[in-house]
């Protein structure tokens, strides 16, 4: 019982700011800004995050990309200032900004010095409300994602990451390449990137997080200064579709010659953000792929030295997501590989798990989290995923709780109905000459080339 | 500006001297321990270091380090195999190990009251490892696999195993932490015999514990568990002067890659060398962030590089300063070398602009408070200070050590150090170009 009452303690502390000490409130300004302030002392930075709904899903089919393209021309210079500019007084300040993009929105991170905090947001907020999406400035981007589109074959996990999102998501806005094809970027127009703006990037479709040492009152009437007078844009409409599951096995080739050791993905379409069973299914999950003791681990790593890494994840989205098996193994031991894998799969739903593997994945789960909110960058991750899928915030302190008393039959049930079996995609990136022979007892192989991922 | 910047310098160092309450002190053994208690958060990370890593390693037995760090999770006397990470995440915590060119270090994070359970796992694999072929053999297999992922089939980092065997003739810094490929088939179980024998004993570490936990219960187990096992003789580390290289040095390297890049080494120098925060500011200004000279003048104004980065090693003895920039195709990269040049060339004539400067030493403000984010990252740099400089209260000199430097330090450093006859470059290029 000691464990549980310092785990309770653990989230007393970390999330001071939940509803026995302050409600954590989503405000929002006239325009439609959602805003979060989350204060901790403990050191003098601020975390911040800005989320803008939208994502690679909502990019059209012809111009792949879009979304990318317009979140990184926020970096390239205001109606007032150019790229430069901006960016020497944004930096003068120690901080850096990442504009990154997924399937579901853009994202926006930084973190300041908390002296640095008002004279930074206001940068900020200039790079957001008024970004000059200059003609020559965007063509300049689109050349350097050209040359980045052709960097990335040289990756052989990123190759394989990308392809097996692209065919698990078939017919579905997830398998946009999120940035782009060559062919497709250096079509897309400045008018685009610029109508892409208006239409997305609008105060009513955007969240502020903020975390750290910052005073609450102060910081919004900051927020309500900077931000008053950004346009409020349309409601982005997404229509809910349903990508299709993998019914039988299906296996891709991504032929890469030259490469000594072939990356292996095996999985299905997963659950998404937002599945009341994502608590027993990550306790299942966590027996099978996750941590340095999991099966997956056990059966390729340590039985048999056949990797040096082998896990499972469910990564979720707003729609739907996806169940992967990953790992890597040299050209000689691929068939083999696969075959240990499709047999924990089976194994998984023949046998299912013991009690003790259960309370093994309950603690380490329960520890995991807990470090992982231990930091500034890991907390403010956390509660914007909370907030951004509009999770239950009680699940933040009653996680450990509700881990610990997820039943087993929840667990086996979660099994049987989430993870797959023989129905799965494996799609393997290596030299095909070298491997192709292994593949053929798992059935019919189709084979593509690398390059055409970002063709 | 600068006023602000000073004044964070007096607000960090007041913070920390006054609430990280820090002590350390030396077992009979020899094992020194560091302690910094902090009540936050009820877990513990648990850090042991030792002196010994790649550059320790006698050739034909490169990767022996990383190798053997793999073998320490593999039983011990009284747990066998498998246990020390199954005890551990059974109980909510987990446990790794990393090894570098200069130390090897492993840490676990746990909950609070399981502060005995990890000091037992710990002194029994430091006392008593499984040490026999079964291991040996799980883990040599492994770390293949895991030089093929990083290395062979990792073209940016198979440079850099090129640059430092190319830029180091005598320094053992030459040597890849990872191990060639025919090393680590062949380290024997007596060659991981004498390693251990030799390099993992209480008198060659320093243990580490951040987090909530009570000192003198602490001090009391460290005793019972750690000062039992006895010190060893350490056999003298002598230290290899590098003989000064005279001239330019090029590795042209095709491989399975898609744009052509170049990497360049200078000799420079040590952590523990007054020029070091100098050159890691230059470092800074060189290449990070979207206001750096490479990615104003290369990338943007000349349009030839998709990435672009400068770092200056931090290592216990003299390394290297790099420069990594990737080219948008071969065209671009005709012109990449002589652009870097004239880059360097303006610096080593006119210095770095005050603004410059003064936005380097703040990112180096922000970056110090890493450090204290978590348990974790606290007990990793206060080892890393005491193995690499020798007292890990250098932790707490560097925001002030940077603030000294001054754009003439930028200027003497820049040309003390960045001379052609005293660079190593890699060309990495398609297998197609080969001719």
């Amino acid at each position: 019982m000691k464990k549980l009452v310092l785990i309770i303690l653990i989230f007393t502390y970390s999330f001071s700011f939940s509803q026995e000490k302050v409600e954590l409130q989503i405000n929002t300004l006239e325009n439609g800004l959602k805003y979060v302030i989350v204060q901790n002392k403990k050191l003098p930075l601020v975390q911040v995050r800005i989320v803008f709904n939208g994502g690679a899903r909502v990019d059209p089919q012809n111009s792949q990309g879009l979304t990318y393209l317009t979140a990184q021309m926020l970096l390239k210079g205001t109606t007032q200032k150019t790229a430069q500019q901006i960016a020497e007084e944004f930096e003068f300040l120690g901080s850096t900004i990442d504009i990154s993009t997924n399937y579901d929105y853009s994202l926006l991170s930084t973190e300041f010095l908390k002296y640095n905090f008002e004279t930074g947001m206001k940068i900020l907020a200039e790079l957001i409300t008024s970004p000059a999406l200059d003609g020559k400035e965007i063509d300049k981007e689109k050349e350097k994602l050209i040359s980045e589109l052709k960097s990335s074959l040289e990756n052989s996990t990123y190759i394989a990451n990308q392809f097996f999102n692209k065919i698990i998501f078939e017919g579905h806005p997830y398998s946009n390449a999120i940035q782009g094809t060559i062919k497709q970027i250096d079509k897309i127009s400045s008018r685009q990137v610029r109508n892409h703006y208006k239409n997305y990037f609008v105060p009513n479709e955007t969240i502020l997080i903020l975390y750290g040492d910052i005073e609450k009152s102060e910081t919004e009437k900051l927020i309500k200064s900077i931000f008053s007078n950004w346009q409020k844009g349309n409601q982005i409409k997404l229509e809910n579709a349903q990508p299709n599951k993998i019914k039988s096995t299906k296996i891709v080739l991504v032929d890469k010659p030259g490469l000594t050791q072939a990356q292996i993905r095996v999985g299905n379409i997963g659950i998404n953000q937002t599945n009341p069973d994502e608590i027993p299914i990550s306790i299942a999950n966590t027996i099978l792929g996750s941590g340095f003791t999991s099966r997956l681990v056990e059966e390729i790593r340590v039985k048999r030295s056949l990797t040096y890494g082998a896990s499972s994840s469910f990564q979720k989205l707003q729609q739907s997501g996806k169940f992967v098996i990953t790992t890597f193994t040299k050209n000689e031991t691929v068939g083999e590989v696969i075959e240990i894998i499709l047999n924990e799969l089976q194994k998984l739903h023949q046998s299912g798990v013991s009690d003790w593997e259960i309370n093994k994945a309950k603690n380490y789960m329960i520890g995991d989290l807990s470090r992982q909110l231990q930091s500034p960058d890991g907390y403010i991750n956390f509660l914007t995923q909370i907030i951004y899928y509009n999770k239950d915030i009680n699940l933040i302190k009653n996680f450990s709780t509700l881990i610990k008393n997820t039943p087993k039959e929840k667990i086996q049930n979660a099994i049987k109905e989430y993870f797959p079996k023989n129905d799965v995609l494996i799609l393997v990136v290596g030299d095909a000459q070298k491997i192709k022979q292994q593949l053929e007892k798992f059935g019919n192989i189709q084979q593509l080339n690398y390059e055409t991922l970002v063709e | 500006m600068k006023k602000i910047f000073a004044f964070l310098i007096l607000i960090s160092t007041n913070l920390f001297g006054q609430n990280v309450d820090i002590e350390s002190y030396y077992l009979k053994n020899g094992m020194k321990v560091i302690f910094a208690p902090n009540k936050e958060v009820p877990s513990i990370c648990f850090r042991i270091f030792f002196k010994v890593g790649g550059k320790h390693e006698t050739p034909g037995t490169t990767g022996i380090s990383h190798l053997f760090e793999h073998m320490m999770f593999n039983g011990s006397a009284k747990y066998k195999p498998g246990m020390f990470d199954k005890l551990l995440e059974e109980n909510g915590g987990y446990s790794n190990g990393s090894t570098w060119n200069d130390f090897t270090n492993y840490w676990e994070e746990f909950n609070s009251d399981k502060l005995e359970l990890v000091f037992d796992l710990e002194a029994d694999r430091m006392k008593s490892l499984k040490l026999d072929n079964e291991n040996l053999e799980q883990e040599r297999y492994i770390v293949m696999e895991e030089r093929r992922l990083s290395v062979d089939n990792n073209p940016q980092n198979k440079m850099e195993e090129q640059l430092y065997a190319t830029a180091f003739v005598s320094h053992l810094y030459r040597q890849p932490v990872i191990g060639w490929m025919e090393d680590l088939k062949k380290i024997s179980l007596e060659d991981c015999k004498y390693f251990y024998k030799t390099y993992y004993s209480p008198n060659n570490s320093v243990l580490i514990l951040t987090g909530d936990f009570d000192k003198n219960q602490a001090k009391k187990l460290i005793t019972k568990y750690f000062e039992k096992i006895p010190k060893a003789k350490i056999p003298e580390h002598k230290k290899i002067i590098e003989p000064e290289q005279k001239s330019e040095k090029i590795v042209n390297l095709f491989q399975e890659v898609e744009l052509p890049s170049i990497l360049i080494g200078y000799k420079s120098c040590s952590i523990n060398d007054s020029d070091f925060y100098a050159m890691d500011l230059i470092a800074n200004i060189l290449g990070y962030g979207l206001s750096s000279r490479f990615k104003k003048i290369l990338s943007e104004e000349k349009k030839l590089i998709t990435e672009a980065y400068a770092s200056q090693d931090q290592m216990e003895d003299k390394g290297l300063f790099k420069i990594y920039a990737q080219a948008r195709g071969e065209k671009e990269f005709n012109k990449l070398l002589d652009e870097i040049d004239k880059i360097l060339e303006e610096i080593k004539l006119n210095g770095v602009n005050p603004n410059e400067l003064e936005k380097a030493k703040n990112t180096k403000v922000l970056e110090f408070f890493d450090a204290f984010k978590t348990n974790q990252a606290l007990s990793f740099a206060l080892g890393y200070y005491e193995i690499l400089t020798g007292d890990y209260n250098n932790l707490f000199k560097v925001v002030d050590n940077y603030s000294k430097v001054s754009s003439d330090d930028i200027k003497r450093v820049a040309n003390k150090y960045f001379n052609k006859q005293a660079r190593t470059i890699v060309i990495s290029k398609p297998v197609s170009d080969e001719k």
